[in-house]
């Protein structure tokens, strides 16, 4: 069983423990506290904690009360679970309390000190679920894990410095090779038995001979044990090692306590139970039931060369051992884990099950995420280990619409694809639209606690409901982080009642690593001319850091090299990104960090003063060199972000494309990145650990409004720093500016339990009066997702009779009704949404025939395809399919413009393209853009002719951020799905059209999203292929494969990059630009998720 | 002796090392009361020292170590120093008639 905050509770009243007192003990805490941050950014912060002299003995004393209260169950611990849960509780809440305190102790420098003391530091690790911890107590030390030379050492001293080596690497668990390291260690020992033993019980006296013959044997049983878990750790064998294990250590145990060797007998004592534990957080022992794709992973997650999985993290083992995660009984899961808790592997761990389930029917599994960008980097993910295993990991890329290819994708029977990768928008419509004939498995929702925000929290809950209600054997697992009573969730997803369960770890003691999370402001500093510096105010108002008091001073003077002026004004804070810069910039020395700000302007200066402000790099990392030829080859060499990541600093905004944003996450993922400067939007795309986060504002824009950063969303967000297996402690901050007091209040508030948008809408509606009036605000754009929503029964059913008769079951499906229909309080609501569903299926037989189809195919409302038919039948003269080739709709003359007349009558299109428009743009200047774009203008030449600006730097970074934000933002998003969506209402026939003309068509918004005018070209890009290399590939791709038809295959596309070596990726780049042939195959490697 | 009394690190192992031994042991409540005066003041303890020798008694051989041991104490540490007094020359080979004795050979 994991540790539970009962356990620790109640260890308080254990009679060691309770000797120190509650306020020792709580004077502990914080000294631990204390030496913790002072050891991790010590550097950093001058921490103003008062220090006294018998603080160290004070700490040892406590260490000594919880190792007394653990030692008294660690017989337990070395037996199976069950005999006495109470005893077994203490044993581990006292080893998680007392490694608190030890791992801050220095290590003693006499060498059997020291060997004993790592042993039983790793142990009490061990036996209290703190393994990640002691890998990064690992990583933090140097001389202390060397095993001391055997050149001269008798042989019994030889016999522990090898077993010490052994350890050590089966508590580093540094890769394969590391630990298959003890099985030549521990055969070596067998040959040295030979020539050592003899000589070393001949002592002339019979007690000596007979003292050191009985170490031997301790020492003897203790490397059979050691040999037998390393077996048991590589490769799951033997299958039941608990036998040999306990009759090794016990037979050892028993001959160091006659050898009258206490330290020795003491350290095997904890040894055993280690043995134990070890074997049960392996991933061999927690899938030993599963099937053998599971094993199979488990095969690769082990032999894996970089970041080499053994053991699972306490919370994971807990889902997978405790809560039944593989349970096949049970339909849905919602798993509320601790941010960096590991999720993704349980994930996988279901995936395999659910395909297993499935296998005979040819089973499916999609895996939602909320991004493009977070989508590419789960591919990645996903690809990279379960391709080894022979399954076919699939992304659906493009805006929402369903392109050519991903149609051929979804349907191909002959290789058909395992896992599907996809946003909500796009899985909508492949359900919608049954454009998989297979049965859907299981859908992995991430970041599931999206289904509050406010955006695009109904789309996702009415997706779940389509999929409930549309794929009936589908099973369902939702990650999210921070939600009190998920099995309410649990419950609505579960088609059977029983079916459905919560599997709770948020609250558990285990944390991914220490927080600290504070406010920062600059303060005015003498010691300079114009100077200032940054303190950091530590709260203690979250139970989600650690309660540390004081006011503690950050970095020197003038951490960025700016006067005074720009920060305070008369002693008012200002400037509150630029002291985000400059506490990020600080805080860069000890590992990346995060410095947000809630516009893309104000990430530019924070990102371009941080830069100013750092030093050189000793040498900058080939990685970030890669990724400066890649964006000057791409955008621009005069680009700004090429000059500071020279620095080390990235940037992360909307106004990049997804391949530069994923690069800058992969650079923060290696540890390439001192800095990254980033718009709130990262809190969904940012899947890897950094060091610290910093916040500028509390605020996120919503459309057109400001609004506060959810609680959830902001701990999601904060959650990632601090690294596991690095750091020790992350550390958060918040701009101070003038808001102390409900800075405070914000970080205090509680995550609570997730609330369905629907119930929101209708809880806002009925505190205005207007419930009864439900019918008459549907139209607006918040209620847009329900109305599509029906229009999907209608489609269906296209009869009013049987809509209204089928609408209280289509409500039924979603969460918000369900919970409102089941609360006696809230049924006046239920009612009222009712109501106004069958009043819009009465509106929905009104409209022309067709129309609720149509809304299916395009993921348009109903009300968007009638404006789009009203737009384009308005238009002067008809489309006609000529004009939807690539060469005449993108060509000069053709009817782009025509089609983005018509995308602004369009309400969900609309807003963005007006956005745009709002900078002095019409219609045909967004169509002349996007014509460029397709026909592969680059960044540089498309920002010079249509975002050039007066007051712009030299370089015109304004101009290019605009033209990105145009194009990454407006045309890859509204253009694509515009197309696509214009396509379908436009009347063409496409049933009489031959098959190339249907997959020309198709392929148009394919085209607008990857910036490339052939199919060809889109087949690369949709790969990962780099935009610049894709025209030239595209017709390499051509040459190779001829007119065979079955080119026209992602996965057939893929085989091809795959083949191609540096000088093929020499040959196909454009002339003279910086990236090498070997560079675009290495980013290629990198989008793709091929690199290893 | 000195090591007992003056280094913490020594006792802690003690304190943990009968700990491990403390489980079913009919001393176990003593062993409680004990260790949780010692967690609240670890010089709170009490130190027996067992010289054996095969001379004539003589008390010098305690009032060296008396005084040497009494210098430095920690607060609350007491030190009890007892002397056992075996017949002439019969130290030697006392092991092996020992282990002659628990396997029932009398010499």
């Amino acid at each position: 069983m994991s540790l539970s905050t009962g356990a620790l509770e109640a260890l308080n009243k254990h009679w060691a423990v309770a000797a120190i007192g509650s306020d020792e003990l709580e004077r502990a805490g914080e000294l631990v506290g204390q030496r913790l941050v002072q050891r991790a950014v010590g550097r950093q912060i001058s921490f103003s904690f008062v220090k006294s002299s018998d603080e160290e003995p004070f700490l040892v004393r406590v260490a000594l009360a919880f190792e007394l209260a653990a030692i008294e169950g660690l017989d337990e611990l070395s037996r199976p679970a069950g005999e006495n849960q109470n005893l077994r509780d203490q044993a581990v809440a006292a080893s998680f309390r007392a490694f608190d305190i030890r791992r801050l102790l220095p290590v003693p420098e006499e060498t059997l000190d020291r060997l004993f003391f790592v042993l039983q530091l790793s142990a009490i690790a061990y036996c209290g679920d703190r393994w990640s911890d002691l890998r990064r107590w690992y990583r933090e030390q140097g001389e202390a894990l060397k095993a001391p030379s055997v050149a001269d050492a008798e042989w019994d001293r030889r016999l522990l410095y090898r077993l010490f080596d052994c350890w050590v690497r089966l508590f580093r668990k540094e890769g394969w090779d590391d630990l298959d390291r003890i099985r030549e260690i521990i055969s070596g020992l067998r040959d040295d038995q030979r020539i050592h033993e003899e000589r070393r019980l001949q002592n002339g006296s019979k007690a000596v001979d007979r003292t050191i013959a009985l170490r031997l044997a301790a020492l003897y049983n203790w490397a059979k044990a050691t040999e037998t878990l390393a077996s048991y750790i590589l490769q799951g064998q033997p299958g039941d090692p608990f036998g040999t294990l306990d009759k090794h250590f016990e037979a050892g145990i028993k001959s160091a306590a006659a050898s009258g060797d206490a330290q020795h007998e003491v350290v095997l004592r904890w040894l055993h139970a280690t043995s134990r534990i070890m074997v049960t957080n392996s991933l061999w022992w927690a899938t030993r039931t599963v099937n053998s794709k599971t094993s199979d992973f488990v095969r690769s997650l082990t032999k894996r060369e970089h970041q080499a999985m053994f053991e699972l993290l306490p919370p994971q083992r807990a889902a997978l051992l405790e809560q039944g995660l593989l349970d096949q009984a049970k339909t849905a899961i919602v798993v509320d884990l601790p941010t960096s808790g590991g999720k993704t592997l349980l994930a996988q761990f279901r995936i395999l099950q659910a395909l297993n389930q499935f296998q005979v029917d040819g089973g499916w599994v999609v895996y939602v995420a909320p991004t493009r960008a977070l989508s590419a980097q789960i591919t990645r993910r996903l690809r990279t280990d379960f391709e080894p295993i022979g399954l076919r990991v699939e992304q659906l890329t493009g805006a929402v619409e369903v392109d050519a290819f991903e149609e051929e994708l979804l349907a191909d029977r002959s290789e058909p694809f395992d896992i599907l990768v996809a946003t909500p928008e796009k899985l909508s419509l492949v359900i919608r639209n049954r454009k998989v004939d297979r049965p859907l498995a299981l859908v992995v929702m991430d970041e599931a606690h999206n289904l509050e925000a406010e955006g695009r929290g109904l789309r996702i809950e009415l997706l779940l409901a389509t999929v409930k209600r549309d794929c009936p054997r589908a099973n369902f697992l939702l990650l999210m982080p921070y939600v009190e009573g998920a099995e309410s969730v649990a419950r609505w997803l579960a088609q059977d009642i029983d079916a459905g369960n919560a599997i709770s770890l948020g609250t558990v003691p285990w944390k991914p690593n220490e927080r600290i999370i504070g406010l920062y402001r600059a303060v005015a500093d003498d010691s300079a001319r114009g100077g200032w510096h940054l303190d950091f105010e530590t709260l203690t108002a979250s139970e989600k850091a650690m309660p540390l008091h004081g006011t503690h001073r950050v970095g020197g003077v003038k951490p960025i090299d700016l006067p005074k002026s720009h920060v305070l004004t008369k002693g008012a804070q200002k400037g509150l990104g630029l002291q985000t810069a400059a506490m990020g910039a600080v805080m860069s020395a000890r590992g990346t960090s995060v410095a947000v700000a809630n516009n893309i302007r104000t990430v530019w200066k924070m990102a371009g003063e941080a830069a100013r402000s750092l030093p050189e790099m000793e040498e900058v990392p080939s990685d970030i060199r890669l990724v400066q030829d890649f964006v000057r080859t791409e955008i621009s060499a005069d680009f700004r972000l090429v000059g500071m990541l020279e620095k080390g600093v990235g940037v992360h905004h909307a106004g990049l494309s997804d391949d530069v944003r994923a690069l800058m996450e992969w650079l923060a993922e290696t540890g390439s990145l001192r800095m990254l400067c980033a718009t709130s939007t990262i809190a969904q795309g940012i899947n890897f650990p950094v060091s610290s986060v910093f916040l500028s504002s509390r605020y996120v824009p919503q459309g057109t409004r400001s609004v506060e950063i959810a609680p959830r969303e902001f701990w999601n967000l904060v959650g990632r720093a601090g690294r596991i297996g690095h750091d020790s402690v992350g550390v958060v901050g918040l701009s101070e500016g003038s808001d102390r007091d409900a800075l405070i209040e914000f970080v205090s508030r509680n995550t609570g339990a997730l609330v369905s948008r629907l119930v929101v809408l209708l809880d806002e509606l009925a505190a205005q009066g207007s419930l009864a009036k439900l019918s008459d605000v549907l139209w607006k754009d918040q209620w847009e997702d329900f109305r599509c929503y029906i229009a999907h029964l209608w489609a269906e059913k296209k009869n009013l009779d049987a809509v209204l008769a089928d609408s209280e079951q289509l409500l039924r499906q979603t969460y918000g009704y369900t919970s409102m229909r089941n609360d006696p309080q809230q049924r006046q609501k239920a009612d009222a949404l009712l109501d106004a569903t069958h009043s819009y299926a009465r509106e929905l037989a009104e409209m022309p025939q067709g129309i609720a189809e149509l809304a299916d195919s395009t993921g348009f409302s109903p009300e968007g395809v009638q404006a789009a038919m009203g737009g384009i039948g308005n238009l002067e003269s008809r489309l006609t399919v000529s004009d939807w080739a690539p060469e005449s709709l993108f060509g000069s003359g053709g009817r782009m413009a025509d089609l983005v007349g018509v995308m602004l009558r369009v309400p969900q299109l609309k807003q963005d393209l007006i956005e745009l428009g709002g900078q002095g743009f019409d219609r045909s200047r967004i169509s002349e853009i996007t014509n460029d774009w397709v026909n592969g203008r680059g960044l540089e030449a498309i920002a010079r002719e249509y975002f050039s600006r007066e007051n712009d730097d030299e370089v015109g970074t304004a101009a290019l951020t605009d033209a990105c934000r145009a194009i990454y933002r407006t045309i890859v998003n509204s253009g694509t799905w515009g197309v696509s969506a214009l396509s379908r209402v436009s009347g063409i026939d496409f049933d009489a059209l031959s098959e190339v003309d249907k997959r020309r068509i198709n392929a148009l918004p394919a085209m607008i999203y990857h910036g490339v005018s052939s199919e060809d070209a889109v087949l690369m890009r949709m790969n990962a292929a780099p935009r610049s290399a894709a025209e030239g590939l595209g017709s390499l791709y051509r040459d190779v494969t001829g007119e065979d038809m079955g080119r026209y295959s992602v996965g057939a596309a893929r085989r091809f990059l795959r083949g191609l070596g540096a000088d093929e990726w020499d040959g196909v780049r454009p002339e003279g630009v910086p990236l090498s042939g070997t560079g675009y195959k290495r980013v290629w490697e990198i989008l793709s998720g091929e690199a290893s | 002796m000195e090591d007992l009394r003056d280094s913490q690190a020594v006792r802690d192992d003690l304190l943990k090392y009968l700990g491990h031994r403390a489980g079913l042991a009919p001393w176990r409540a003593r062993f409680e009361r004990a260790a949780g005066r010692y967690l609240q003041n670890t010089s709170d303890v009490q130190l027996f020292g067992f010289l054996v020798r095969d001379v004539e008694p003589h008390r010098d051989d305690l009032r060296a170590r008396v005084s040497g041991l009494a210098l430095g104490s920690g607060k609350g540490t007491r030190i009890e120093l007892l002397a056992l007094y075996l017949p002439h020359e019969s130290l030697d080979g006392i092991g092996d008639a020992m282990v002659l004795r628990r396997s029932g050979v009398e010499r």
